[in-house]
């Protein structure tokens, strides 16, 4: 069944179609809001405001996917929580408690995570979504187009301006990794 | 894509998201439940109004059809006039036959 036969069966009132698509959708967009707000309780609220917005009316199937729609509309909600707070969380710096020593590699990989966090976060806002939505949730420059509401040629030009702003960023820990694969 | 694009894109990789919250699927749903779309007046409208022409048909095709149009008639106790001397009485409102 096509997401948008799922949403106008949504719209009807049809439970089983709503959690079709919250189990379609909820990760995606849990991991854009948070990779966007750094805070995993933001990305909660964020989610959880995302889905109920289906409720609304303005999704129409001529004009867009309802994937784009969905990822267009978290990417809206990501950007009223900045005007409202007048700032991106900090990032959750909660450790789950181990008693057991971390192997090396799960360490480095951790360390690795927390810089390339810090890289992205220090990219301005229009790139670090372009950056988020083609690296990590695997969209097509003409999905992210859509999303932003950009030209693909500019998706293009900020994704080529944040790589090498990340490259320059990481280049130490980009050395290391070529450096361990020898 | 490049070498260069690969290394980064490896790198970009190890910065691994969480899952939700726990409590976020009950929160949605119950939300979901509080707010979800009812179905519209004019729906149910219709609906009854086709329960009631289903209804309607269904008598009519239960009910035996006792109405019709007399073909034939009973002809016990007839006598014809015997000479077809054939007598018209005026009858007026108030006289007795």
């Amino acid at each position: 069944m096509t997401d948008e036969t799922l949403y106008q069966r949504m719209r009807a009132g049809d439970e089983s179609a709503f959690r079709a698509l919250y189990g379609k959708y909820r990760d995606p967009l849990f991991r854009f809001a948070w990779r966007m707000t750094g805070s995993a309780d933001t990305a909660d609220d964020l989610t959880h405001d995302c889905f109920l917005s289906l409720l609304k009316p303005g999704f129409e199937a001529q004009r867009s996917q309802l994937k784009t729609y969905l990822y267009a509309a978290m990417r809206n909600l990501c950007r009223k929580h900045y005007r409202d707070t007048g700032r991106e969380d900090a990032a959750d710096t909660e450790q789950t408690a181990s008693t057991a020593p971390a192997a090396l590699d799960s360490m480095i990989s951790a360390e690795n995570g927390e810089a390339v966090r810090m890289a992205v976060a220090a990219l301005p806002a229009a790139q670090r979504e372009v950056v988020i939505l083609f690296e990590y949730e695997e969209l097509s420059m003409e999905e992210i187009a859509m999303i932003a509401g950009i030209e693909t040629g500019a998706v293009k030009s900020r994704l080529y301006r944040a790589r090498e702003s990340l490259r320059r960023t990481l280049e130490t820990k980009l050395r290391a990794t070529a450096e361990a694969k020898k | 894509m490049t070498d260069h694009d690969k290394e980064l894109q490896e790198l970009l990789r190890q910065w691994e998201a969480p899952r939700p919250g726990g409590r976020l699927d009950s929160r949605v749903m119950n939300s979901w439940r509080q707010t979800k779309p009812r179905p519209r007046i004019r729906t149910w409208l219709g609906i009854a109004a086709g329960i009631l022409l289903l209804l309607g048909l269904a008598q009519s095709w239960m009910t035996p059809q006792t109405t019709r149009l007399a073909t034939t008639m009973d002809a016990q106790g007839f006598r014809p006039v015997p000479d077809g001397n054939i007598t018209i009485t005026t009858l007026t409102r108030g006289s007795k036959q």
